[in-house]
């Protein structure tokens, strides 16, 4: 008698028992996953702090980025990215050396602009100077 | 069975739930902050995070007003439209990085200098008047109007945060120094235990909390390597570089660079960018790291050598020769192999 309730109740919660594990294991592998993924490089542009442009690193491309006191104009070419052309006062935006690895930025003041890569190679750095 | 299967649930649900909220409680958050004419960027992990950069971004925004020459509201505006003699109310901010950059003038015999806003603006190095294309150099007549206008002796600090000057046309700017400032201010009053990471304020690095942090010096000129050299330090460290390749143009193919000379020129002395590293930054603050390697590209080597080590500083000091030297750092790892050691 005591078996047979045992049984009768249980059955239903290894069921349940089973989907519960399943998914807190399913959550776990996927978050190992998108933690270690290896990601080519991207290139993100903010304007005022927000972000505006994401594109990959890896295909080539210029676009034209437009805020309130004008516009930059950014090229992503074999693996790296730069500034073109600008019409802001000081244009060393336009000066500054194409960038590829990830932290490096490049700074337009006047426009509030900045070009940062993300997750590409070599990211061994927490901050430059 | 029945109580060991729900064990295992609770232990599982719990497992989830606690790497959930630590993930949450561990996230990095980051904001870039436009302020003296540069871009900080916060990045904070720990205890209430959020709220600290918040903090740091409104911090820097109020200070920036302060400080901002060409703001008309800032203190600085108001000294350097003064007439003679006349007395300036100040915030006791501005008051406490004039205190700190009057004895940097007086300890480096005028080297270090924030009176040189006229002439940095008159070669076109201040935020509303620089360009990376400049076709020619002002004319020296007007240079040497300018440099006898740059007296720091002129302004004097009196009590309860005012400030007079005898020279109408003393100008001074903040930009050698208010980024250290700042950082020092938001690691004071911001930044809580347990917090880390790292304040990039506009070059001037401050590290916060327990860890081990890679710093890039950057290459000061266009080569194949991703930065000049590495430095790996414990939190609660400084470091801050002046070179001759942030704000700069070419005319004649002579390179003009920011920091102005006692004579009233860029300086022009073989150095191309100078590091300076605080292992304490309560000991040798922020500020004072923007103060020193300012004063040693403007001092030059042997002179700028002997005034960081009064302080205690550690130095990497980059020359045009191609050649760099290091004195009191440990930890550097030089990446740029196309420097040698001098």
């Amino acid at each position: 008698m005591k078996k047979m309730r045992d049984f009768k109740t249980e059955k239903p919660f290894y069921v349940r028992d089973f989907i519960a594990v399943a998914a807190v294991l399913a959550v776990l592998i996927a978050s190992i996953v998108m933690l270690t993924q290896k990601k080519g490089g991207t290139v993100e542009v903010y304007v005022d702090g927000k972000p505006a442009y994401s594109y990959s690193l890896e295909e080539n491309r210029t676009f034209t980025v437009s805020c309130d006191d004008g516009v930059n104009v950014i090229e992503i070419k074999d693996g790296k990215v730069r500034v073109i052309d600008a019409d802001c006062n000081n244009r060393a935006c336009v000066k500054s050396k194409a960038i590829s690895k990830k932290g490096e930025q490049i700074v337009c003041l006047p426009h509030k602009l900045i070009v940062v890569v993300h997750d590409g190679s070599e990211g061994e750095l927490d901050a430059r100077t | 069975m029945k109580k060991s299967r729900k064990v295992l649930i609770l232990a599982l649900t719990a497992t989830f739930i606690l790497s959930f909220v630590l993930s949450g409680c561990n996230a990095k958050v980051t904001e870039d902050v436009f302020a003296f004419g540069t871009v900080s960027s916060i990045s904070l992990k720990g205890k209430k995070a959020k709220n600290t950069v918040k903090e740091i971004d409104s911090l820097f925004t109020s200070l920036d007003v302060a400080f901002d020459a060409e703001n008309t509201k800032s203190d600085v505006y108001r000294i350097n439209i003064a007439k003679e003699n006349e007395i300036v109310q100040v915030s006791a901010e501005t008051y406490e990085l004039l205190s700190i950059a009057k004895i940097a003038y007086d300890e480096t015999d005028g080297a270090f200098n924030i009176a040189t806003y006229s002439l940095s603006k008159l070669w076109r190095f201040t935020s509303d008047t620089f360009s990376s294309f400049v076709s020619e150099i002002p004319e020296k007549s007007k240079i040497d109007e300018e440099l006898s206008h740059v007296d720091l002796g002129a302004l004097t600090l009196l009590s309860d945060n005012r400030v007079t000057k005898t020279d109408a046309r003393l100008k001074i700017g903040f930009g050698a120094i208010a980024k250290g400032y700042a950082g020092d201010k938001a690691l004071e009053r911001t930044v809580k235990d347990g917090q880390s990471g790292i304040l990039n304020v506009g070059g001037t690095i401050f590290t916060v909390g327990k860890g081990e942090y890679k710093i890039g010096i950057s290459s000061p000129r266009d080569t194949d390597a991703d930065y000049f050299g590495k430095l790996t330090l414990p939190g609660n460290s400084v470091v801050c570089t002046s070179g001759d390749y942030e704000r700069y143009y070419i005319v004649d193919g002579k390179r003009y660079c920011h920091i102005i000379g006692k004579d009233g020129y860029p300086v022009d002395n073989g150095i191309v960018s100078v590091t300076v590293i605080s292992s304490d930054a309560k000991a040798l603050s922020g500020a004072f790291c923007d103060v020193l390697s300012t004063a040693v590209f403007a001092l030059g080597r042997d002179k700028g050598v002997d005034y960081a080590k009064r302080y205690g500083a550690g130095l990497v000091i980059i020359y045009t020769d191609g050649t760099y030297e290091t004195f009191d750092v440990e930890n550097f790892e030089l990446k740029d192999v196309s420097y040698r050691k001098r």
